[in-house]
């Protein structure tokens, strides 16, 4: 195997191993709850869950005022 | 039978050959003559230490990928037997050659898709992280930090499977590619003889290749 290689998949550890402690911990802080993962925006009726937790006032932040006008987008990092 | 007649007798059951093969094998059996002369053996000598004009003729043929070698056999009896038997049969062996390059190009892409598919995998994973990053800048914004620190963790492991995925797929891409290359050499050996086989000629022994 080539240093390259090498190089390369050591990092893509890293970063697994340090996604998957980021994921631990995004998952405790919610107290265990699977909803952590999720995100769904409705933009007919103006709901924006993320995690679990309805945003207030979604058009005011910035991305989610963004997509607000392409449509419904429902997105399970995890299920 | 002295070289000159060898070689015009060679010719002659050469003649079903294209020009450009024939003096190519009259012009090597002519090396081979003249290299045992120069070892010392008389011209008689020389022509008599090689198997006979005919058998000689015989094994360059059966050196030949299979379709030439039909041909050449087919037109060594007769032209019009060869030709009449390429019309007639045109029914036969044109679906049938059809059908060949089709399975042949078929794999052949089937190859270099699988490659393809792998670099595509590859590349989704790894352009999940930005996106994960800003759904979890999303998440800051909205003040759901557990939300956040999940989706940055999911863009990571994802960049982790994407940038594994890339070493395999270099990897990968260079055994297809010589796949791919042994199937063209492979689908293209009964019809045209590869560069390895060049290395002796047919009809002489190896002892007689390296003399």
């Amino acid at each position: 195997m080539t240093t390259g290689k090498k190089v390369l998949l050591a990092v893509a550890a890293g970063m697994a191993a340090l996604g998957i402690v980021l994921m631990g911990v995004g998952f405790v802080m919610s107290g265990f709850d699977s909803a952590v993962f999720t995100m769904h925006v409705d933009t007919r009726e103006g709901i924006f869950v993320l995690g679990g937790h309805v945003v207030e006032n979604p058009s005011e932040l910035p991305f989610l005022g963004t997509i607000a006008n392409l449509g419904t987008i429902g997105y399970e990092s995890i299920r | 039978m002295n070289k000159q007649q060898y070689l015009t007798r060679l010719e002659s059951l050469l003649a079903c050959l294209p020009q450009e093969m024939r003096a190519e094998s009259i012009a090597f059996y002519a090396e081979m003559i003249d290299d045992r002369m120069e070892e010392g053996l008389t011209e008689e000598e020389a022509v008599a230490a090689l198997e006979t004009p005919g058998a000689a003729a015989e094994a360059i043929l059966d050196d030949l990928p299979a379709v030439p070698r039909a041909m050449a056999k087919t037109r060594r009896k007769s032209k019009a037997l060869l030709w009449t038997l390429l019309i007639v049969g045109a029914v036969v062996w044109v679906p049938l050659l059809i059908a060949f390059l089709a399975v042949a190009l078929c794999v052949y892409a089937c190859i270099w898709i699988l490659v393809a598919c792998l670099w595509i995998v590859s590349i989704a994973f790894v352009a999940a992280f930005p996106a994960s990053c800003a759904i979890a800048f999303m998440g800051v914004s909205a003040g759901v930090i557990p939300f956040a620190i999940a989706e940055a963790g999911v863009g990571l492991v994802c960049a982790g499977i994407g940038l594994a995925m890339i070493a395999v797929s270099i990897g990968a891409t260079k055994q297809l590619a010589r796949l791919s290359r042994a199937w063209v050499r492979k689908m293209a050996s009964p019809f045209v003889k590869s560069r390895n086989d060049h290395d002796t000629k047919p009809g002489v022994t190896t002892s007689h290749a390296i003399a």
